[in-house]
C-alpha cells in the first residue's frame, strides 16, 4: 500500500515536471493549427473540410503525443541518472521498481491530459465550423493513447538500459519508426528474398504501432469493432509490461555513477 | 526470481498480435483510402515537390499492390489504377510507373489485378507522354497481343515503336510474326525479348510466361504422342508410362514447376495439373 | 565476534566490502574502487570518513545507499543488511554535490521527499518548515531550485536528509561548495544531531572540519582502509603538544631562545609545550609584551595525512 503511495508521489512529481517544463505548450500550437486549418482548408476544399479537420486533429494528436512520449520518456531515467537527482530519492524507502513505475505512470498521465485537451480542441473546432462532434472519434483517440503508452514504455526501457540519453533517444526513435512501418515489414514476406521466419520474427518483435492506427477508418465512418479495440488494448498492456519488466531488470542491478 | 517473471509475458506478444491480425487483419486492406484523387489536387498541396510526391505515390502503389495480393482475402485492387494515375500524373515521364503499373493491372489473378484493359490504358497514356520510348510501346504491343489477343493492334504499335531512334531491330520482325497467326511462337518471342530487355519484376514475369509456354508445348507433345499411340494400338494409353514403353517419349515429362501433367485416358489429352503454378484457367 | 545481546549493534558496519568498476573500451577491465573494507561506526558518534578525492569515499557511501552494488563483502546499516528496505526510513543521506529538480521550490521538494517517507501532510509541512529555518533557506522557500547557488542547493540537501528524523545521517562532502557561514551552519547541525544522540557519518577531504567535529575517523587511501581510531589516539601518539603564542612588543629577554620561532617587526611567535605555557606567559607579562593569541599546534590531521599518504602525497587534490 505504501509502495503504491510512493509510486503515486513519483508520478505526481513527473506530471508536475512536464507541466512546469512547459511541455503542454504544444497545446497552444495545436489550437492555432486547428483554427487555422479549419479556416483555410474549409475554403480550399469544398465538402472536405470536416474530414480534413478530423484528419489534421487526429494526426497532430498522434504526432505531438509521440514526440512528447519519446523525448520526455527517454529523459525519464537517463536524465535523472545524469543529473544525479535520483540519488537522494533512492536512499529513501523508494525501490527502483517503484521509481520506474511512478515515472511511467506520470508521463502516461501527462499524455492523457494532453490528449484530453486536444480532443476538446478538436470538438470545439468541429462545432465552431458547424459540424457534429462525432462520438466515434473516441474510437480513434483511444488507440492513439494506447500507442503513446507503448512509446513511453519503449523510451523508458531504453532510458534504463542506455548509458546516455543520446543513445537512448536514437534507439527509441529507431524502434518507434520501425514499429510504425510494421506493415511494410509484414509485406516483405512477399516481396523480398528475406526468409519467412526472419520476417515473422521481426514482425512480432518490433512493437507494432500500426495496430493503433484506425484514424482513417474513423474519419470515413467505418466501423471499428470492439473486439479490435480489446485486442489492441491487450497488445499495448502486454508489450508495455514486457518492456517495463525488462527495464526493471536492467535498471534494478545497474550501478549509478 | 520475480524480476524475471516478465519473460513469461513475452510469448503473449505474438499471440495477441496474431489474434489482433485475425480480427482486423483485413481492415485497412479492405479499403485503403487516398486523400486526393487526382494528381492536380496533390500538386496543389505540395507545390514544388511533384517528382518527390510521384515517388512517394509510387511507393504507395507498390505497397498497395503487394498488400492486396498477399493479404486481402478478396482482392479488388480498386485503388491501383488511381494510384498509378496520380503517380504518372505528377511525373508524366515516370516510365517505370507505366510499365510496372501495367503489369500489376494486366496480369490475371492471382498474380495481378486481372484488368488488362486498364493496363493497356496506362500504357497508352505512357506512349502519349513518352514519345521517344520504344519500351512503353513494346510493352503496349505485347499486352495487346498477350492479354487482349489483338494481333492487329499489337503489330501496329510495334511497327510504330520500331521507328523510334534506338529501337531494337527485332521489333519489326516480331510485328510480322504477330500477323502470321502463330500465337504461341509469337508469345514465346515476346516473352523472350521481354526477358532480354527487362529487369526485376518484368524479367521474373517473362520467365514465368516462358515456363507456361514450355509447359503448353510439353502438354501438346504428350497429347500428340498419345494420338500416335492410338494409331499404332487402336486405343489411347491407359497411363502415360505406356508412352515410354512404346518408345514414343523418352521419359514422362513434368512441367517447369516440376508438377506431372494430368492425363485423361478417355480422350487421350494431357493437361497442366491444377496444382501447378503454370496452370491458368484460360489454357484449359 | 563477542557482541552480546546487550551491546547495541553498530550504526554502520562494513565487512570485507570490495567494489570495482568496469573501465576501458567495452568495459573489459576493472579498476578496484574499494578493497576489503572492514570497520564499524558506533551509535551516537560523529564519524569522519577521510581521504583524498578519488580514494573511494563516495563509492563507499553509494554502496551503502544502494546506488552501486558491492562485488563482495557486506555492509549493515543499523544492524540490517543493505537489501532490507526497513532501515531506509531511519537514515538520512546527502549526496555529493546534490542536484534537485529545477522546477521545484524547497517546500515542494521537501513535501515530495516527505511523501516518499510516507509522512502525513501535517508532519511534512511542520518538519519542512522547521528544517528550512534551520538551514537558513527561509527567504527562498518558494523560489524554484533552478535559481539556487551551489551553497543553497547544499543546504536544501541537508534539509532533505533530515526530514525523516533519522537515527543515522550519512553526508557525502557536506562542507564542499559552502561559504564560511554555510560551513559553520553545517557544523552546528552536526553538533545538534550529536547532542540528540544520533549517529553522523560524513566524508570530507577538508581536514579541519573533521578535526573539530569527529569522535573517530577512518582514513581511506586508494580504496583501502589506512587507519580507524579516535582522533586523539591518532594525533597525540607522539604527544608533546605544542602551543603557538603570538605576542606584540615588550622585552622577550625572559624567553628561552629555543622558543622564539619568528619575528616580524613588533610581533613575534613563540612555540612552547603545554607545561611551559604558564611560565612563558608570566615571563611575557614581566617583559611587558602583549599576548595576541595562544593556539595549540597539535599534529594536525593534515600532517598526519601527509605522513600516512607517504611520498606519493594524497593523490590529486
Amino acid at each position: 500500500m505504501s509502495g503504491l503511495k510512493r509510486i503515486v508521489a513519483v508520478a505526481a512529481n513527473t506530471f508536475r515536471e512536464t507541466v512546469r517544463e512547459r511541455v503542454l505548450y504544444n497545446l497552444v500550437f495545436f489550437a492555432v493549427l486547428m483554427t487555422a486549418s479549419s479556416l483555410l482548408l474549409g475554403n480550399l476544399s469544398i465538402r472536405q473540410d470536416e474530414k480534413i479537420v478530423k484528419d489534421l486533429g487526429l494526426a497532430s494528436m498522434d504526432i505531438f503525443g509521440t514526440f512528447i512520449a519519446l523525448f520526455i520518456g527517454v529523459g525519464l531515467i537517463s536524465k535523472e541518472i545524469e543529473r544525479r537527482s535520483l540519488y537522494p530519492l533512492l536512499a529513501k524507502p523508494l525501490t527502483r521498481s517503484e521509481f520506474l513505475l511512478g515515472k511511467f505512470a506520470g508521463l502516461c498521465f501527462t499524455l492523457f491530459v494532453n490528449i484530453g485537451l486536444m480532443s476538446i480542441g478538436l470538438i470545439v473546432t468541429l462545432l465552431a465550423t458547424h459540424h457534429r462532434a462525432d462520438p466515434a472519434l473516441l474510437k480513434a483517440i483511444y488507440p492513439i493513447f494506447l500507442g503513446l503508452i507503448l512509446v513511453v514504455a519503449v523510451a523508458l526501457f531504453f532510458s534504463s538500459v542506455a548509458s546516455s540519453s543520446l543513445l537512448a533517444t536514437l534507439w527509441t526513435i529507431a524502434v518507434v519508426v520501425a514499429g510504425r512501418f510494421s506493415d511494410v515489414i509484414r509485406n516483405m514476406r512477399q516481396v523480398s528474398e528475406v526468409p519467412d521466419w526472419l520476417v515473422t520474427a521481426l514482425y512480432w518483435a518490433v512493437p507494432n504501432f500500426r495496430n493503433f492506427d484506425v484514424k482513417n477508418a474513423v474519419v470515413y465512418g467505418d466501423p471499428v469493432p470492439v473486439v479490435a479495440l480489446a485486442w489492441m488494448t491487450a497488445y499495448a498492456i502486454v508489450y508495455s509490461a514486457v518492456l517495463l519488466g525488462a527495464a526493471r531488470l536492467a535498471f534494478g542491478s545497474r550501478d549509478l555513477h | 526470481m520475480t524480476r524475471y517473471l516478465f519473460l513469461l509475458l513475452v510469448p503473449l506478444v505474438p499471440f495477441v498480435q496474431t489474434r489482433f491480425d485475425a480480427v482486423v487483419g483485413t481492415r485497412d486492406l479492405a479499403e485503403g483510402r487516398i486523400y486526393l484523387r487526382t494528381a492536380s489536387e496533390v500538386r496543389r498541396f505540395t507545390p514544388g515537390f511533384d517528382n518527390l510526391m510521384a515517388d512517394l505515390y509510387w511507393l504507395r502503389t507498390v505497397q498497395y499492390f503487394g498488400e492486396q495480393r498477399a493479404f486481402a482475402p478478396d482482392p479488388h485492387y480498386d485503388l491501383l489504377r488511381p494510384l498509378i494515375d496520380i503517380t504518372t500524373g505528377l511525373d508524366p515521364r515516370f516510365e517505370l510507373a507505366y510499365r510496372y503499373g501495367a503489369v500489376f493491372l494486366s496480369e490475371p489473378r492471382p498474380a495481378g489485378a486481372g484488368k488488362p484493359a486498364e493496363g493497356i490504358e496506362v500504357l497508352q497514356a505512357g506512349a502519349r507522354n513518352l514519345p521517344k520510348s520504344w519500351r512503353v510501346r513494346w510493352d503496349l504491343g505485347s499486352f495487346w497481343f498477350v492479354f487482349m489477343r489483338n494481333s492487329k493492334n499489337a503489330a501496329d504499335v510495334l511497327i510504330d515503336a520500331s521507328r523510334i531512334e534506338g529501337a531494337p531491330f527485332w521489333l519489326e520482325s516480331l510485328a510480322g510474326s504477330f500477323l502470321m497467326g502463330d500465337d504461341r511462337k509469337a508469345s514465346r518471342a515476346i516473352w523472350q525479348r521481354q526477358y532480354e530487355t527487362g529487369w526485376g519484376a518484368i524479367r521474373d514475369n517473362a520467365i514465368h510466361h516462358i515456363e507456361v509456354i514450355d509447359a503448353l508445348d510439353a502438354r501438346d507433345a504428350l497429347t500428340a504422342a498419345a494420338a500416335r499411340f492410338k494409331e499404332a494400338n487402336g486405343r489411347f494409353p491407359r497411363r502415360l508410362s505406356e508412352l515410354v514403353d512404346a518408345g514414343l517419349v523418352r521419359a514422362i515429362p513434368v512441367d517447369p514447376s516440376g508438377t506431372p501433367f494430368d492425363y485423361d485416358p478417355e480422350t487421350g489429352k494431357a493437361a497442366i495439373a491444377r496444382t501447378s503454378s503454370q496452370w491458368r484457367s484460360k489454357y484449359e | 565476534m563477542n557482541v552480546s545481546s546487550s551491546t547495541p549493534t553498530p550504526a554502520l558496519s562494513f565487512a570485507h566490502l570490495s567494489k570495482s568498476y568496469a573501465v576501458g573500451f567495452l568495459a573489459r577491465q576493472r579498476r578496484a574502487a574499494l578493497t576489503d573494507l572492514t570497520f564499524d561506526v558506533a551509535r551516537g558518534e560523529v564519524f569522519g570518513y577521510l581521504g583524498a578525492n578519488g580514494s573511494g569515499k563516495t563509492t563507499t557511501i553509494k554502496t551503502l545507499m544502494g546506488l552501486v552494488f558491492a562485488d563482495s563483502g557486506e555492509a549493515r546499516v543499523l544492524g540490517l543488511p543493505l537489501a532490507d528496505p526497513a532501515w531506509k526510513a531511519r537514515v538520512g543521506y546527502l549526496p555529493e554535490q546534490p542536484y534537485f529538480y529545477d522546477y521545484l521550490t524547497p517546500r515542494e521538494y521537501l513535501d515530495y521527499v516527505g511523501r516518499l517517507f510516507g509522512l502525513s501532510p501535517s508532519v511534512r509541512t511542520e518538519r519542512a518548515n522547521a528544517l528550512i529555518e534551520e538551514v537558513g533557506l527561509q527567504d527562498s522557500r518558494d523560489v524554484a531550485v533552478r535559481r539556487f547557488s551551489k551553497g543553497m542547493a547544499q543546504r536544501l540537501g541537508l534539509a532533505q536528509a533530515l526530514l525523516n528524523d533519522p537515527e543515522l545521517v550519512v553526508l557525502d562532502e557536506p562542507m564542499s561548495g559552502l561559504d564560511p557561514i554555510g560551513r559553520s551552519l553545517v557544523r552546528g547541525v552536526i553538533l545538534r544531531l550529536k547532542r540528540e544522540g544520533r549517529t553522523v557519518f560524513f566524508s570530507t577531504h577538508i581536514l579541519p572540519d573533521a578535526e573539530t567535529l569527529c569522535d573517530r575517523v577512518a582514513l581511506l587511501r586508494e580504496g583501502r582502509l589506512v587507519k580507524v581510531g579516535r582522533l586523539d589516539e591518532i594525533l597525540e601518539r607522539d604527544d608533546r603538544n605544542l602551543l603557538e603564542v603570538l605576542v606584540s612588543g615588550g622585552d622577550l629577554a625572559g624567553i628561552p631562545e629555543a622558543s622564539r620561532t619568528g619575528r616580524m617587526g613588533e610581533r613575534a611567535t613563540l612555540q612552547v609545550t603545554e607545561p611551559e605555557l604558564l611560565a612563558t606567559l608570566e615571563a611575557l607579562k614581566r617583559g611587558g609584551s602583549r599576548v595576541l593569541s595562544v593556539q595549540p599546534i597539535r599534529q594536525s590531521l593534515e600532517d598526519y595525512f601527509m605522513k600516512e599518504m607517504g611520498k606519493g602525497g594524497g593523490g590529486p587534490a
